[in-house]
């Protein structure tokens, strides 16, 4: 193994891999897709996240098939799969929500992960509306400072507004960077 | 050549007992502390009787009615152990204790300044004898051989293998090894069993057959009898027996700030003492006697072991700010239980062991945060080989350190299924009920979704029927149907047959 081989495998053992694939562009951020379920978002999620070294999947509605991401290429091993309990009252309603908002602050700030995907497509939309602007802001500060962390939000209706930096609207084709360029 | 010398105090209770004054009659010593009292050393001339230690004191005084017994002192034991190894902390800085009544000494290096390791060995056998301390020596290249030698009596082994001297052993001398991990007596007697009668017979045995066989502990015990060693010499002191730091407080402390000068005192002492041990703490249980209100009381265990005062400090203070005690304090017991902490050799890039304790933390606040401690709701997935939907474990999280990329998606998938869990009862209405509708295809019936208006199932697919743990209570017979609705939507429904009735499996987004 050649020392150019020999670092970039130290490097993409220490979470660098994607910094690796940008050539050192950072493109940490938040983006957003939103949509009903049935439009297939769930689906793009997964190939979005499978792309990446090591995952945290925030399924604050405990819909995530671990069968179903295995199948569309992710590596379960890699995975960090926080699940919420609907049947506990601290984890519903804008309670649950601001545990949420401090679980993805908590994962962005440790640098563990390399893609965040947090999943709020079954979250009451009306809820989803009432957080404050400020708490996209802070994640979108977090993500920024950090420089090596990338969210992926799914949610029912827009709600990060200028906060992130692709959106999909229903009924829409991706509205993202990427999806726009291919 | 010879680099390790072992040294062993045979039938030490007696010895710490006796202080060195042999008895011409039998002598045994006897624990008295469980429901009948058990000889645990003798001296030679009950030993020439028969009597050996475990036995029971009513057989051993069958053998040997004259006998005298004695009451073990573990006191004494203490300060003999204490004696022996200040004796051989003279020969070497590298002395590894093997409880109860063996030492093991690396003599690498020290020839130069003290002799030949023969002479050292001679030397200390002449400085315990001056104490009155039977003792043996062994002395050979590797660590397992010097032990052997030291049970056996064999002269120092000087060659580099020390195969062909432990040879014509019998194979009862690996029960010297017993305390080191693996049940070498009971491995002793299956040897026997299987005809084998010396250590030079073990060590001949083809290595992947008696590891089929016997598993690890088969491959320890042919290292053994060819005297070969794995693994560092670590200083091995024996872990501190669990007691309470407790203190009376007169008067009464009035809330639980008062209380902290004290916890922090006690903590910084802890401290100090497990960084001489080389232990950490793993640990803590903070009880409060409370003035007529009963006890308060308070456990932590820390992700990963550590010994920093502060830390422990601040977590002892914030469970005493959130649940104070609600009477004047008037006692208090700390304990605290150690481990050894744990080492991880450091990486070219980072630091292995730190970025690990990183993620523990985080896992640990994480499942803080999600209301979640057994950590059944925050780790990584295992899917299990089960025919069972939504069949998979939790383990925790430690991703690969080298990740590979992500596989590419096979094209042709299906797409992704959100599953419901628990899973919804659905209301079918069939336009023609058949004899047997429920087992029916969907296809055409109304279906009521739970928060969703009726909607049509347009076409289905299946049944996919799976069942399985017929003999135990979590058993399933089940159809499985993925359905297309009117409105466009997929999702996946199963029929209990057990239950004879309908279900949303998840649905396909």
């Amino acid at each position: 193994m050649s020392v150019r081989e020999q670092l970039e495998a130290g490097l993409r053992a220490r979470g660098w891999g994607a910094s690796l694939e940008r050539r050192g562009q950072a493109t940490s951020g938040l983006r957003e897709w939103a949509g009903a379920p049935g439009g297939r978002l769930t689906r793009h999620a997964l190939q979005w996240a499978a792309a990446g070294e090591r995952i945290a999947w925030a399924d604050p509605c405990d819909r995530f098939d671990p069968a179903s991401a295995q199948r569309l290429g992710m590596d379960l091993q890699q995975l960090l799969w926080l699940r919420g309990d609907p049947a506990r009252a601290e984890l519903r309603g804008l309670p649950g929500l601001s545990r949420w908002n401090e679980t993805l602050n908590l994962l962005i700030q440790s640098g563990a992960v390399e893609r965040i995907v947090a999943d709020f497509l079954d979250w009451p939309a009306e809820e989803m509306r009432r957080i404050p602007r400020s708490a996209w802001f802070r994640l979108q500060r977090g993500l920024e400072q950090g420089g090596r962390t990338e969210m992926l939000l799914l949610t029912p209706v827009p709600v990060a507004g200028i906060c992130a930096a692709g959106r999909h609207a229903p009924g829409r084709a991706l509205a993202s960077p990427e999806a726009r360029r291919a | 050549m010879s680099r390790f010398l072992a040294v062993w105090v045979p039938e030490l209770p007696w010895q710490a007992v006796a202080g060195g004054g042999g008895a011409a009659h039998p002598q045994l010593v006897v624990e008295c502390g469980g429901p009948a009292p058990v000889v645990v050393a003798v001296n030679p001339p009950a030993r020439r009787l028969g009597i050996t230690a475990g036995m029971s004191w009513a057989q051993a005084r069958l053998r040997a009615p004259g006998g005298e017994a004695r009451e073990r002192a573990p006191a004494a034991e203490q300060r003999l152990r204490e004696e022996m190894l200040a004796l051989l902390d003279h020969f070497s800085d590298r002395c590894h204790a093997l409880p109860p009544e063996r030492w093991l000494l690396d003599l690498a290096g020290m020839e130069r300044l003290l002799g030949p390791a023969v002479e050292m060995a001679q030397r200390v056998q002449a400085a315990a004898a001056a104490r009155g301390i039977a003792l043996r020596c062994g002395l050979a290249p590797t660590r397992a051989a010097a032990l052997l030698a030291a049970h056996a009596g064999l002269p120092p082994i000087c060659g580099a293998d020390p195969a062909a001297a432990l040879a014509p052993l019998p194979v009862e001398t690996l029960a010297a090894l017993c305390d080191c991990g693996v049940d070498a007596a009971a491995l002793c007697g299956l040897f026997q069993r299987w005809g084998l009668a010396t250590l030079g017979a073990v060590a001949a045995l083809p290595p992947r057959a008696l590891a089929e066989r016997l598993g690890r502990a088969g491959l320890h015990c042919r290292r053994w009898a060819r005297g070969e060693d794995r693994g560092l010499l670590l200083p091995a002191a024996p872990p501190p027996p669990p007691c309470p730091l407790t203190h009376s407080f007169e008067p009464a402390l009035e809330g639980w700030l008062p209380l902290l000068p004290w916890l922090e005192q006690q903590l910084r002492q802890q401290a100090a003492e497990w960084e001489r041990g080389d232990r950490a703490c793993a640990g803590l249980r903070l009880e409060l006697r409370l003035d007529g209100h009963g006890d308060w009381h308070h456990r932590h265990a820390p992700p990963l072991p550590h010994r920093d005062p502060r830390r422990l400090l601040r977590q002892l203070e914030t469970a005493l700010a959130l649940q104070p005690p609600a009477a004047p304090i008037t006692a208090a017991a700390l304990w605290t239980h150690t481990l050894r902490p744990r080492r991880l050799q450091g990486g070219l890039f980072g630091d292995d062991a730190l970025e690990e304790e990183n993620r523990e933390r985080l896992l640990a606040r994480l499942r803080v945060l999600l209301l979640d401690p057994e950590g059944q709701r925050c780790g990584a997935p295992r899917l299990r080989d089960l025919h069972r939907p939504d069949a998979f474990v939790m383990i925790p999280w430690q991703p690969h350190a080298l990740a590979r990329p992500g596989a590419a998606t096979p094209a042709g998938v299906r797409p992704a299924l959100r599953v419901c869990r628990p899973s919804p009862a659905l209301t079918l209405d069939f336009p023609a009920l058949p004899a047997a509708a429920e087992a029916a295809s969907p296809a055409g019936a109304l279906c009521h979704l739970p928060r969703r208006r009726p909607e049509r199932v347009q076409r289905a697919w299946g049944p996919w029927r799976n069942s399985g743990q017929w003999w135990t209570d979590g058993a399933w017979s089940r159809d499985e149907w993925d359905v297309e609705f009117a409105g466009g939507g997929r999702s996946r429904l199963l029929f209990d047959r057990r239950l004879r009735r309908w279900f949303l499996l998840g649905t396909y987004d």
